[in-house]
């Protein structure tokens, strides 16, 4: 962590799961709280005056949940980390979190320390990422589906490091494995993965355009 | 093409004819054609005279002077007397009269001058233009200088009441009446282009061509204009002609044209010109003047053009079944490769209804329909669309050449087969004809049988129903009601124990952290709250096992390899041991029910807890794969390995120990009609295979 506070908001409906991690965060030190909203639409409205870097959000909120909160939330403030709070690994809800903006996620049932090592890895441009959502996006990147033959994996355009790191991934290896089968340093992973969830993004968007040019 | 070309060359012949060397004309290029009173032609040329003829055979014209004078005929014209006039370079104006030539030699007034058209009016004057746009007439006694236009004259119509227009090379129209020459219509803005030709049709009429600019029609002292480029698709116009129905043939850079009357008329009202037909495609050159007298209508309605040189012979009227798009004739039926023999007489070309019904055998296995069309000018230009009703939801484009249709088995039912063919212009002969018949049904499929055979199969039927599936359907329906009931159910506890129950643990998770933070240095208060934190996260996981093998959601092969894969990655992560996952990345879309997936779960963990309990192995892969629609998980580790017989002794406080367990996991493979199998050896790791027979893709399975 490094000498300048980590500004964080977040958004949860849950006021008592707010609170207590609010409190943990500044108690831990090294964060300094911006704002806390209950519901997506108050933060989308508010969100870009409270510039906080990092943004803690709820996937499943009453109302508006958070993986379209996230996806509107980027379109205002392109540079913002966002980081999904889920209680139970629901894989698809992550995934789609990630197409639609965010950089990290973090499971409630992990122990808390763990939310610090999230945020600092992702302030550090790396990005977590499960067995289960690399092999999501590997598959993503199989179905080259419906729109002609131009794969997903030719308009991610993906390195062949990344395809590699992502293949480990979906295996089931550790971070600390693949770095040293690829003969990078962890760091260097995540990087990738950072990278590999941009990429899914922006073909995301660009799946959404063509799919809504296709009508 | 065989016969077919043959009659084809027949038909040709009568209406358009391309004349030669074959009726005794020069190969030359042609200057000029002109009728005689006595149904003569008269075609001039450059260098080779003048030829006459009836139109099947031409000779020579006149005597022997005026054959090898190399007169360089530029200009023709018959008078009413019969008299025929020439235009020489050399030699000025010729005419031949009672077969003696009188020449106007250069004491006349016609000295120096080169003539460039002549014409003879039915009043019996003769017209003569020159190069440098003098009028002169001639015929009683020496030509007499009319007038001068603005340009050569390129162009001469006389009309009634005794008027004359004159078209001129400097694009405008002038008109003689009495003694009075005045330009009649303004010249047009430049660039002007010559008027090549003037007619007049039977209603008076007076049509006007021109090489660049289009086309136009003065009546009644107005001028309606069609533009070359805009409305005649940048054809030039060398000559004009109406035939005696008043349709507009025209000789242009595209070949001989055709406008009809009616066409006509609604270009003149609307002032958009219809494209012109062509008639007989030729590729003219575009340095072709035109002018000079090269159309002619001969009393007998038939239109002689020069065209490019060559002269041209068509018979209008007999041309007409052909202005209209093609007809089609069905030329032979072949059923079954048998020909019908009754078609050729029941087949006239006709409207496509209007025909009787034709029987074929019963059972069709092969129809063949073989057309044609009487082409005459460009058989791979016609176009054929054919179309069996009953059968082809649309026209079918024919091939031009291979002009037949086949079908293969036909059903018995009633048919009309019809055709259609469209001429080099695309017009599409919308009559066509057409060839209906019934292929009777077979006697097995007679009414009265499959009625009976119905009858008997819905008595059987109703019967059935009655006794049996009516209870069936119901105790069917009511099940699906409460499986789908089931499925709502558990959706909602699983949501409900995701959010409520979750997020509650989580925040005590968050605040024993808070509080072990705040209280730092008391000892045995953080020891507890670490278990506090500790047995919460504990409860989560739990929770979370739970709530994924209840929801329905999950109900799919690909969740459960995904929770396996997961679960394995995680359960490693801060062990030692190295764990190597294999999962297909596209598995079927087999539904896997909540049971099968729990137990699945259940024994898979209860596989790796072992390993890490027992094996000491420092590398595990965890293999799945789905062959020939059988789930195989197989754990395979480098561990020490145990006898089948006697397992590794239980550990403390485990009672039952690892043969229970190793039991448990055959018991619980087989509740769901799975399998396990162990192999091992003491110090060569173990194998532990989980299969199971998955359901069909979307098939039944335990609800």
């Amino acid at each position: 962590m490094g000498d300048t506070p980590i500004s964080f908001s977040i958004v949860d409906d849950d006021a008592g799961l707010r609170e207590s991690i609010v409190q943990y965060l500044t108690i831990k030190g090294g964060f300094r709280f911006v704002s806390q909203y209950s519901r997506a639409e108050d933060a989308l409205v508010r969100l870009a005056a409270d510039r906080p870097a990092v943004v803690l959000m709820d996937i499943k909120m009453k109302g508006m949940n958070g993986i379209e909160c996230v996806r509107r939330l980027k379109e205002q403030i392109p540079g913002v980390f966002v980081i999904m709070l889920t209680v139970f690994e629901e894989d698809d809800l992550i995934f789609d979190a990630i197409k639609a903006g965010a950089v990290g996620y973090l499971l409630k049932s992990q122990p808390p320390a763990k939310l610090i090592e999230a945020i600092g890895e992702v302030i550090a441009g790396g990005s977590p990422m499960s067995a289960t959502i690399a092999r999501k996006v590997v598959q993503l990147l199989h179905s080259s589906g419906d729109s002609g033959k131009t794969g997903a994996e030719d308009r991610m355009r993906l390195s062949i490091r990344q395809r590699e790191m992502l293949d480990l991934l979906a295996a089931g290896q550790s971070y600390k494995m693949i770095a040293d089968k690829m003969g990078v340093s962890i760091h260097t992973v995540r990087n990738y993965i950072r990278r590999t969830y941009e990429k899914l993004q922006v073909h995301t968007r660009t799946e959404a355009v063509a799919k809504y040019l296709k009508r | 093409m065989g016969t077919d070309g043959g009659g084809l060359v027949q038909l040709r012949q009568e209406h358009l004819r391309v004349l030669g060397e074959a009726e005794g004309l020069p190969s030359a290029p042609a200057t000029g054609i002109a009728q005689t009173s006595s149904n003569q032609i008269v075609v001039s040329y450059l260098s080779e005279g003048a030829f006459t003829g009836d139109g099947q055979h031409f000779s020579p014209f006149g005597p022997l002077e005026l054959i090898h004078a190399q007169h360089f005929v530029r200009a023709l014209c018959v008078a009413n007397n019969g008299d025929a006039w020439f235009g020489s370079a050399s030699e000025g104006l010729l005419c031949l009269h009672h077969d003696r030539v009188v020449t106007f030699d250069a004491a006349s007034a016609l000295a120096g001058t080169t003539l460039t058209y002549l014409h003879a009016s039915p009043n019996g004057h003769v017209w003569a233009g020159t190069l440098s746009g003098q009028i002169y007439r001639c015929g009683e006694s020496d030509p007499k200088l009319v007038g001068s236009v603005d340009g050569a004259v390129t162009a001469m119509l006389s009309t009634l009441p005794d008027q004359l227009f004159i078209g001129t090379a400097a694009g405008s129209v002038w008109r003689l009446r009495g003694e009075d020459l005045a330009p009649l219509v303004a010249k047009p803005p430049p660039p002007a282009s010559p008027i090549t030709c003037l007619c007049e049709d039977s209603s008076g009429r007076v049509w006007v061509g021109s090489q660049t600019n289009g086309l136009h029609c003065l009546f009644h002292r107005t001028v309606t204009s069609w533009g070359a480029t805009q409305d005649l698709a940048g054809l030039r116009i060398y000559g004009l002609i109406t035939d005696l129905d008043d349709n507009l043939w025209l000789t242009t850079s595209a070949g001989l044209a055709l406008a009809e009357k009616s066409d006509l008329n609604e270009a003149l009202r609307s002032r958009i010109f219809p494209a012109p037909r062509i008639i007989e495609h030729l590729n003219v050159a575009e340095t072709e003047t035109g002018g000079g007298n090269s159309v002619a209508r001969a009393k007998d309605g038939s239109l002689w053009f020069i065209l490019q040189g060559q002269v041209i012979h068509v018979n209008p009227r007999l041309w007409r079944p052909l202005k209209t798009p093609p007809a089609v004739y069905i030329e032979s039926v072949r059923v079954n490769d048998v020909e019908l023999k009754r078609f050729a007489v029941e087949t006239t070309p006709g409207s496509l209804s209007e025909k009787s019904e034709i029987h074929l055998p019963a059972h069709v296995r092969g129809l063949d329909v073989q057309f044609t069309t009487p082409c005459l000018t460009s058989p791979d230009r016609t176009r054929f669309r054919y179309r069996l009703e009953g059968v082809d939801a649309d026209w079918i484009e024919g091939n031009p050449l291979d002009r037949r249709a086949h079908y293969g088995v036909i059903p018995f039912g009633r048919y009309r087969f019809c055709v259609i063919a469209a001429g080099s212009d695309g017009i599409w002969n919308q009559e066509g004809v057409a060839f209906p018949f019934v292929v009777p049904i077979p006697l097995w499929r007679q009414r009265w049988i499959l009625g009976l055979g119905v009858l008997a199969l819905a008595g059987a039927a109703a019967w059935l129903v009655r006794n049996l599936s009516h209870r069936r359907l119901r105790s069917r329906l009511s099940d699906l009601e409460r499986s789908e009931e089931l499925s709502r159910e558990r959706m909602r506890i699983a949501q409900d124990m995701h959010d409520e129950i979750g997020s509650k643990l989580a925040r005590i998770s968050f605040l024993s952290e808070v509080v072990k933070t705040e209280t730092k240095g008391f000892y045995r208060s953080a020891e507890v709250l670490d278990s506090l934190a500790k047995t919460s996260r504990d409860l989560l996981h739990s929770l979370d096992r739970m709530v994924w093998a209840v929801n329905p959601r999950n109900d799919s092969l690909e969740n459960l390899a995904s929770y396996l894969n997961r679960y394995a990655s995680e359960y490693f992560q801060s062990t030692p041991i190295a764990c190597q996952l294999v999962i297909p990345t596209s598995l079927p879309s087999t539904p896997l029910s909540s049971e099968i997936r729990h137990n699945i779960f259940l024994a898979f963990e209860e596989t790796l807890t072992n390993t890490i309990k027992h094996s000491a192995a420092s590398r595990v892969s965890v293999d799945l794969t789905v062959e020939h629609e059988r789930l195989r998980i197989s754990i395979s580790d480098d561990g020490a390995g145990f006898e089948l017989a006697s397992p590794p002794a239980a550990p403390p406080g485990r009672p039952g120990g690892n043969r229970l367990g190793l039991s448990n996991l055959r018991h619980r493979m087989q509740s769901i009609g799975g399998e396990c199998e162990i192999r091992s050896r003491p110090g060569q790791g173990t194998i532990v295979t989980l299969s199971l027979q998955l359901p069909h893709s979307y098939g039944r399975h335990t609800d």
